[in-house]
């Protein structure tokens, strides 16, 4: 009797528990609580560009931890691809990790010419949903397809927003001289620039084009100083942003023109100091001081979670697990054919710098672009406050004007 | 129609950079002299040098914390040069030159990514010496005065390496190790401790160069040093390998074509220091002071 309990008996019912238990598992319910779903961020984590990559990251990281790492019914796995900053390899490392990882989520950095690149391969493979943070026009344009979304205002927007808000400060500024990275972003940037003067019929003296390895800037700057121009346009980004900022204080720029920078990055400004912002006009998408609950909030966490106030590349990285997390949990859904009308009919919303929302047709969130005063250090009541908010505008491109006659939402998924 | 003030100016601009790349190349050209080590870590021992510097001013509240910090890394860029030359680069001495290009390009990477592991990658503030902030008239045009004291300053040093290595009897000692080593030996000079030193030298010149040119680039990054090693590279290959009086033509000459390349066309201005490289290579490989074949 005890031999036929042994053998048979117990090892009958330690079958028939595991039978139940895989019978289980695979049900519906518990299929869904075991789904994970792949967010992949392929940034620039190393080159000049590495300071935004690892604050986006951070960024990500926090939004994944608050939600313990869970987007509606899917755990999320979160894997990280360094694109080095060259668009050669920002295309490898995206194939690979869509090989490799088959993300539903590719979040992506701001070097227009690595994006460029990597959105094209996005359109050729249609898919994964790609959050694009390059500021090239032709990202949410020409070049945009039905996978790739962007909270970063383009070109367009910036020059006329912000750049329009300094000429309305400055009635004065009749000959401008401006200066633009040697590369795609810098081209499409001038180009803007250009347009803008052009309506207001202000002349452009110049356009000085920077490689972005350049470690000296003195040649450019001498020949802005004699250019006899009213403004100095600076159209810098990453390292070379505090190389040229650094210089223009160091040859006196400020005092015999204005002078006016299209970017404003915060973790770019903590390397130029405010001696050197003082009295210069900057542009950036956003602020930690935007007085608003959505940025209150997220400045709170991001601080007490990485001990540092964040920048414009944090916010948005934040918002974009934000939304697609809404939605995902909304739809229940994680295939990008639910997702992506999904994300086209997202409306307004409270995002960081106030009522957003997303222009279906162009892939693109509208957003209002922030002109900032450099403060004075004896006006700094914190480390960290280099800038104040002076204007604001919020114009983008229209539906059906010249480059802009598509509407995304008629693509097929 | 450019104005005389803007020509002097961009000259001076030139010079300038040029006598910072000169200093910067005088110790690669020394260690590859005296050495024989095509030195690719060099543009990390300049990055080291910057940090050390805004390391130095962070915990130092003394007036001038930035001469200081300057004082205080020389020695300790030697000690950095100490430890690689005796634990890295003397396995390499008699090696084919592939190995110490790999070693001292590795060494690059370790270091950069060491100092963006302990710094993190957000540009560090290291702004200029409020005495030197500003401009002075020379003249026709008004320049910078910290850019026309580091062009005095970089030349000053240059010059008394420059003596050391070819007037002091300790130079004698650091070139005859150079040039005749098993002789040298027989002399009772112990060349090991002459390369150690050589290297230390270089590392510190290294240091010195990223101290001084901090201030200028508007915020301190791990990948600094990466850009400036490029440039290092053609001024010794102008001037001529492991001469320090080349290192100083090459670089000043460099600079003058960059400075009346951005007179007239700016973007132009990095672009013809290859074109300057490249119109010596093909009149006198050996560089316009060198002496073609070293240790």
């Amino acid at each position: 009797m005890k031999s036929i309990m042994t053998k048979i008996v117990i090892p009958g019912f330690i079958l028939m528990l595991v039978f139940l238990c895989t019978g289980l598992l695979s049900t519906p319910a518990a299929q869904a609580v075991e789904k994970e779903i792949v967010w992949a961020i392929v940034d620039d984590f190393s080159g000049p560009f590495a300071a935004t990559g690892v604050e986006g990251h951070n960024a990500t990281v926090l939004f994944l931890e608050e939600h313990n790492y869970k987007m509606g019914p899917y755990t999320v796995k979160l894997v990280t691809r360094d694109t080095e900053l060259k668009p050669a390899v920002g295309v490898r490392r995206l194939q690979e990790v869509i090989a490799e990882a088959k993300p539903l989520i590719v979040s992506s950095g701001n070097s227009s010419a690595v994006q460029l690149a990597m959105a094209d391969i996005i359109g050729k493979t249609k898919g994964p949903i790609f959050w694009t943070d390059g500021w090239d026009t032709r990202l949410t344009g020409a070049n945009g397809n039905r996978y790739t979304f962007r909270w970063a205002s383009p070109n367009y927007t910036i020059a006329r927003s912000a750049l329009s808000s300094f000429l309305d400060k400055f009635p004065d500024v009749k000959k401008v001289i401006q200066i633009q990275m040697d590369y795609a972003w810098g081209y499409d940037m001038a180009e803007n620039v250009e347009a803008v003067l052009k309506e207001r019929g202000i002349k452009l003296l110049k356009t000085q084009y920077v490689p972005a390895t350049a470690i000296d800037v003195s040649v450019f700057m001498t020949e802005a100083k004699g250019s006899g121009a009213d403004a100095y346009i600076i159209g810098l980004y990453g390292k070379i942003f505090g190389i040229g900022l650094r210089q223009a204080h160091e040859f006196g720029l400020k005092k015999v023109m204005k002078v006016f920078s299209i970017t404003g990055t915060l973790n770019m400004l903590r390397g130029i100091g405010s001696d050197a912002l003082e009295g210069m006009y900057l542009a950036d998408h956003w602020n930690h001081a935007m007085p608003n609950e959505w940025s209150r909030k997220f400045v709170e966490k991001y601080k007490k979670r990485w001990g540092v106030i964040p920048g414009d590349y944090a916010a948005k990285k934040y918002l974009e697990c934000q939304l697609m997390e809404r939605l995902i949990k909304h739809t229940g859904s994680a295939d990008p054919k639910v997702l992506i009308p999904a994300l086209e009919k997202l409306g307004e919303f409270d995002g960081p710098t106030g009522k957003e929302n997303m222009a279906a047709w162009q892939h693109q969130i509208v957003h209002d672009f922030l002109l900032l005063r450099g403060k004075a250090p004896r006006e700094k009541a914190y480390e960290d406050d280099y800038v104040e908010v002076v204007g604001a505008g919020r114009i983008y491109p229209r539906q059906g004007e010249k480059g802009f006659e598509f509407d995304r939402t008629k693509d097929p998924l | 129609m450019v104005n005389i003030d803007v020509i002097l100016a961009q000259v001076f601009n030139g010079i300038q950079f040029g006598v910072l790349m000169a200093l910067l190349a005088t110790g690669l050209s020394l260690i590859f002299g005296m050495l024989g080590i095509i030195n690719f870590a060099h543009g990390s021992l300049y990055m080291i040098g910057a940090y050390f510097v805004w390391t130095c001013m962070q915990m130092l509240n003394v007036p001038g914390k930035f001469w200081v910090g300057l004082i205080i890394t020389l020695p300790l860029m030697a000690i950095v040069g100490l430890m690689i030359e005796r634990f890295l680069l003397r396995w390499m001495y008699g090696q084919p030159v592939v190995y110490q290009i790999l070693l001292t390009f590795g060494l690059l990477l370790v270091i950069q990514q060491s100092v963006a592991l302990i710094y993190g990658t957000t540009p560090l503030p290291l702004g200029m010496p409020s005495s030197f902030e500003g401009e002075i008239s020379l003249g026709l045009f008004r320049y910078p005065v910290y850019r026309l004291f580091t062009m005095i300053l970089g030349l000053a040093i240059i010059f008394g390496v420059w003596y050391f290595i070819e007037r002091s009897a300790l130079g004698a000692i650091i070139r005859a190790s150079a040039e005749d080593p098993e002789t040298a030996k027989t002399l009772g000079v112990n060349t090991r401790r002459v390369y150690t030193w050589t290297f230390a030298l270089g590392s510190a010149l290294a240091g010195l160069g990223g101290g001084l040119h901090a201030p200028l680039i508007g915020g301190l990054q791990h990948t600094i040093g990466t850009e400036i090693l490029l440039i290092c590279f053609i001024v010794v290959v102008i001037g001529g390998m492991g001469s320090i009086r080349g290192a100083l033509l090459g670089g000043i000459i460099l600079g003058i074509v960059r400075g009346i390349a951005g007179v007239f066309w700016a973007p132009a201005s990095d672009f013809v220091m290859f074109a300057a490289m490249g119109i010596i290579l093909m009149i006198r490989p050996q560089g316009l002071l060198g002496r073609g074949g070293t240790r």
